[in-house]
């Protein structure tokens, strides 16, 4: 139709951009670094993390429920109306 | 030439970036290659027990008189300070709401403040670029010689006579000590396993570690592009390491000794405001304005869980997990605080009450129950 023009395209800037030459050189030995790095299966991490989990919640006062004994936040039942 | 000059200046820009491309991609494909479990597949095995959330809000200490922007838990687990827009510092009694101490600064907009290991002080800092240690009157003492005594005890506070819990501000100014001094404002600030370090994060993109005693600059720690809003200590006793996120949306993991960043992580759209551990310190959270928490883990060296939902649109400020791991909850601007499961990644459901945007939570030490502060002017605890 007669007016309809594509969007201007938006150019992404990148943010390597804003650098200065002396901190990309840091940016890429830091990146070097880091891939020298050996690492675990993502198994092995969700594993530990989940042992973890399933040890401790039985301990876990917001998940095994509220008692006014064990939990001083809550308000114990008992009033005395005079 | 000074032609030539700048051309082979800018080829050495170009190649660098094209060598910072390459060491992503890598990265990125030897992440993506060891990714062979999803956490949340994990945790719907069946045997996985089914959570029933009833958190409730159990306490509300009104006291600030604008927006309360950073809380911390004593270690006693009933001691809540809280630094607000108005330049206060409450030392609230979180069992009886009662107020113990209130310090005010000279300077509004006081963004962080922690408490001290043994009880016996706080820190806190904001605009002023500063990071200050103020030594607390204990309960049942009427000496402002910031002793030690009541901070282990678990009996009920002695509330001392009215007046006594306020600091009037000649006293307490000249018991101040100024700790840190960055070049923009304090965003976070935590005490290390003792009262005689801070760790703090800033404004000026870089975080810090002071000795308490001589305010000096122990270590500085450089790596963040933009400016840092988050910093936490590793939980386990010999820890070493700190993570910290800002507004570059990465994730930076800390050797404190080396000052060496030792993993970075970028899968936010956004800031990050808030940076937890997991209880083991083998895996760490990050809440941020993308509306998103990412759960990430240090050996796997990846993302590891993205707690989001459809619903949830506005940033996460603050976020902690339950004492278990098994729930993690975040503090978002629309004024609610959102709860997930932590192995399922379902929403666990979301909890009203503040009346403006929440923009701290903190879980007690004990897991009891946790506090939130937002710019209502209130804080809540909620169990």
């Amino acid at each position: 139709m007669e007016g309809q023009q594509a969007p201007p395209q938006e150019v992404e800037e990148d943010p390597l951009d804003l650098l200065s030459p002396e901190d990309l050189q840091k940016y890429v030995d830091q990146l070097k670094k880091e891939n020298l790095l050996s690492r675990t299966k993502t198994s092995e991490g969700c594993k530990v993390v989940m042992e973890f989990i399933t040890e401790r919640m039985p301990e876990d006062p917001l998940i095994i429920g509220i008692d006014s004994k064990t939990n001083p936040f809550i308000e114990k039942r008992d009033c005395v109306v005079f | 030439m000074a032609g030539n000059k700048n051309a082979s200046h800018v080829d050495t820009i170009e190649s660098l970036k094209k060598e910072a491309e390459q060491l992503r991609k890598k990265l990125q494909e030897d992440r993506k290659n060891l990714n062979d479990a999803e956490l949340f597949a994990m945790g719907k095995k069946p045997e996985t027990l089914n959570l029933s959330f009833q958190v409730r809000c159990r306490r509300i200490l009104k006291g600030h008189t604008s927006k309360v922007l950073d809380m911390d838990w004593s270690l006693d687990k009933r001691r809540i300070v809280s630094s607000s827009q108005d330049g206060k510092i409450l030392v609230w009694d979180a069992f009886t709401t009662n107020k113990e101490q209130a310090i005010s600064l000279p300077t509004t907009w006081v963004n962080a403040c922690a408490y001290a290991p043994s009880g016996g002080s706080i820190a806190c800092g904001g605009l002023d670029n500063k990071c200050s240690v103020f030594p607390l009157h204990s309960a049942t003492s009427t000496s402002g010689s910031g002793g030690t005594t009541s901070s282990s005890s678990n009996k009920p506070a002695v509330t001392s006579s009215a007046g006594q819990g306020d600091s009037t501000a000649g006293t307490i100014m000249q018991q101040r000590k100024v700790v840190a001094m960055h070049t923009s404002y304090i965003s976070a600030c935590t005490f290390t396993h003792s009262d005689y370090q801070i760790l703090t994060a800033s404004g000026d993109s870089t975080c810090a570690l002071w000795d308490v005693e001589s305010s000096q600059l122990l270590q500085s720690f450089h790596g963040h592009q933009s400016d840092v809003m988050d910093a936490a200590l590793s939980p386990c006793e010999t820890g070493n390491l700190f993570i910290s996120g800002g507004c570059d949306k990465t994730a930076y993991v800390w050797d404190m000794r080396t000052a060496k960043c030792v993993q970075s992580f970028q899968t936010h759209d956004s800031d990050i405001n808030s940076v937890r551990w997991f209880p083991t310190g083998e895996a760490f959270a990050t809440g941020s304005d993308d509306a998103t928490i990412r759960m990430y883990d240090l050996r796997a060296d990846r993302e590891i869980a993205c707690f989001s939902k459809d619903s949830v649109i506005f940033g996460v400020n603050s976020i902690d997990f339950s004492v278990s791991g098994r729930m993690i909850f975040g503090a978002c601007n629309d004024y609610l605080v959102h709860a997930w499961d932590t192995i399922r990644g379902v929403k666990l459901g979301a909890l009203f009450g503040h009346e403006n945007r929440v923009s701290c939570l903190k879980m007690s030490p004990d897991g009891t129950a946790f506090c939130t502060g937002s710019w209502d002017s209130t804080l809540r605890v909620w169990a």
